[in-house]
């Protein structure tokens, strides 16, 4: 985040009340509507309201964590801690986490060419860059998502390819901008956080991310990260 | 009595389900909207009673959805209420200059959020039962035929259409128009009829024979003016002055009596029984309508002395002033303003006077 200029922070916090404002009306909301009927709810009713207010917990977490992580990359505080894993535990770790939109679905392919392969860098850093490009990747399509890793010359390189509404081109230099949207998903939700935490996290763990996209056809996604040697 | 129905305009899923649930546990039916266009196209189907929408939406937001559906005479009198992040006063001014009639600020008290529904429905519903029973008065007391028609079908006569023509309300639903006259009338009016019914041309009237009750044919001269659009056709008011009457005073009663249908919400329902059902006070209507069913509302809710410091208030005078004017103690122009505030839900004075003025019940 940028705060060198008055217009930057007060578009800062503009953002920031906004997506925290729709949460916590749903989550009053729903307390209320509890608290009036002692509880007394019709049982799909209040099994939706719990729903609702848990949800609307998760996605005020979820939105302040990303802040967090933004700030703590903004002072270079953020630093790797490499480790040695295989690469069968990331894809577990980052298919099986709760709370990202392609949880449970079928439409994440994964080239299981990778197997049993062991690299060195930092797992949890990592993690986040692949929930983030895959939650894109996932929300903007309606079709497959193909992933595919490979190691090669000490560097680990990701690709992931959707076939869904694209990055319009003149809008491709502003993506990493924390709250930027794109002006054709406008009318998807989002906060427009996940690509800038991608490109943080990516550049900590000594890497590049390189995005290629055809509008309407599709966007690919390379990363390549430079392994640590443990 | 029918549950009233409430469309929720709002693009955040979550948030809309969960108004949803609030209205329904609250005797209301809602409908879900997520996105500006699909609000637009619901106002016209579902006919709402009441629309709650957001303001910040893509790409149409609230503000284009409220000056869309304000610019059609189907939706333009559904009560708005807008739900809002944005707190700031020049926002809300902004939409008050539109005409908007409440803001919800998030997050929001459910009760605030109910009453605020409760009180713009009431106003809404006092206003249409003013609107109908001018109209019905009018329509019963007049010695002329009036009736709704699509140029084809009939759907709302008065008793004296029935009168003239000798047919009851079944038999008229079975006719259509055209069977009033003989063919060669007929043939002189169709054109007429299905240019005024296409939007190509405003009003007409004619001189036509009509097949009476007591089998003769009569002459009459036909006035036939579009109201409504529905559905994408126009209803036609038509009525019918005997031609040996002054055609003056049938002339101006035709004009009352359109002004009074223009400004009514009509619609149909299945079996085609057509039935007059909103009327409000529009700045493009009557002048003279509008004035007399604005001060019938301010009549029906304050008291005299209410509106005169209501009159004053408004005229930006404080309290000492408006209590020497009307020879009262300062705590009596109190005490009336207190009242005004709780009759209009208002929390202070000025909301009191954007309330009247919204309303159009002082004039300055």
């Amino acid at each position: 985040m940028d705060y060198s200029s008055d217009q930057n922070i007060s578009q800062i916090i503009s953002s920031l009340s906004h997506e925290l404002r729709t949460p916590l009306t749903i989550l009053s909301s729903n307390l209320q509507l509890l608290k009036s009927n002692n509880l007394n709810l019709e049982a799909t009713v209040r099994a939706e309201t719990f729903q609702l207010c848990e949800e609307a917990l998760n996605s005020v977490t979820k939105f302040l964590d990303g802040i967090h992580f933004l700030n703590l990359a903004n002072k270079q505080e953020l630093r790797a801690q490499p480790e040695v894993f295989e690469l069968d535990q990331l894809v577990h770790n980052v298919l099986n986490k709760r709370n990202t939109s392609f949880y449970g679905s079928d439409r994440i392919q994964v080239d299981p060419g990778f197997k049993q392969k062991q690299v060195c860098t930092d797992q949890e850093l990592l993690t986040k860059v692949l929930i983030h490009i895959l939650d894109n990747a996932y929300k903007f399509s309606a079709k497959e998502v193909f992933v595919k890793m490979t190691v090669e010359n000490q560097h680990l390189i990701i690709e992931v390819e959707d076939q869904g509404v694209g990055i319009p081109a003149d809008e491709m230099s502003l993506i990493f901008m924390p709250f930027y949207r794109c002006e054709n998903v406008k009318m998807l939700s989002g906060t427009g956080l996940g690509l800038s935490i991608a490109h943080k996290a990516i550049k900590c763990l000594n890497g590049e991310i390189e995005i290629t996209s055809a509008i309407k056809k599709g966007t690919k996604v390379k990363l390549k990260i430079l392994l640590d040697e443990c | 009595m029918n549950a009233k129905k409430i469309l929720i305009i709002e693009d955040d899923l979550a948030l809309s389900k969960t108004l949803k649930n609030v209205l329904s546990l609250n005797d209301y039916q809602a409908d879900i909207a997520s996105t500006g266009a699909e609000g637009i196209q619901k106002a016209y189907e579902y006919c709402p009673d009441l629309i709650l929408c957001d303001i910040n939406m893509k790409p149409i937001d609230g503000y284009q959805v409220y000056n869309i559906l304000k610019d059609s005479s189907l939706t333009s009198r559904i009560p708005f209420i807008f739900i809002t992040g944005r707190s700031q006063l020049n926002d809300i001014r902004f939409g008050l200059e539109l005409g908007v009639d409440d803001y919800i600020v998030k997050p929001f008290e459910n009760e605030d959020l109910l009453k605020s529904i409760k009180v713009r429905i009431e106003k809404y519903e006092k206003l249409v039962n003013i609107g109908k029973n001018d109209y019905k008065t009018l329509l019963n007391l007049s010695p002329n035929g009036v009736f709704v028609f699509d140029g084809e079908t009939i759907y709302e006569t008065n008793q004296a259409f029935m009168e003239i023509t000798g047919l009851n309300e079944s038999e008229i639903k079975k006719i259509t128009f055209d069977q009033l006259v003989s063919p060669k009338q007929y043939k002189k009016i169709e054109g007429k009829i299905m240019k005024c019914a296409n939007g190509l041309s405003g009003n007409f009237q004619e001189e036509i024979q009509i097949r009476t009750a007591s089998g003769t044919k009569e002459k009459y001269i036909l006035h036939v003016s579009p109201s409504q659009k529905h559905n994408g056709f126009t209803l036609l008011i038509g009525l019918l002055a005997h031609a040996e009457q002054s055609t003056d005073s049938a002339q101006l009663e035709y004009e009352k009596l359109v002004n009074i249908l223009e400004e009514e919400k009509v619609y149909i329902s299945g079996n085609l029984a057509h039935k007059l059902h909103k009327a409000f006070d529009s700045p493009n209507g009557g002048m003279q309508q509008q004035g007399g069913t604005s001060t019938m509302l301010a009549k029906s809710v304050f008291s005299k002395r209410e509106q005169e410091v209501l009159n004053l208030s408004c005229k930006g005078l404080p309290i000492k002033i408006i209590a020497d004017q009307l020879s009262i103690s300062d705590r009596t122009v109190e005490k009336h303003r207190a009242s005004l505030m709780e009759k209009t839900n208002a929390k202070n004075i000025v909301e009191v006077i954007i309330y009247a003025l919204k309303n159009d019940l002082v004039e300055i």
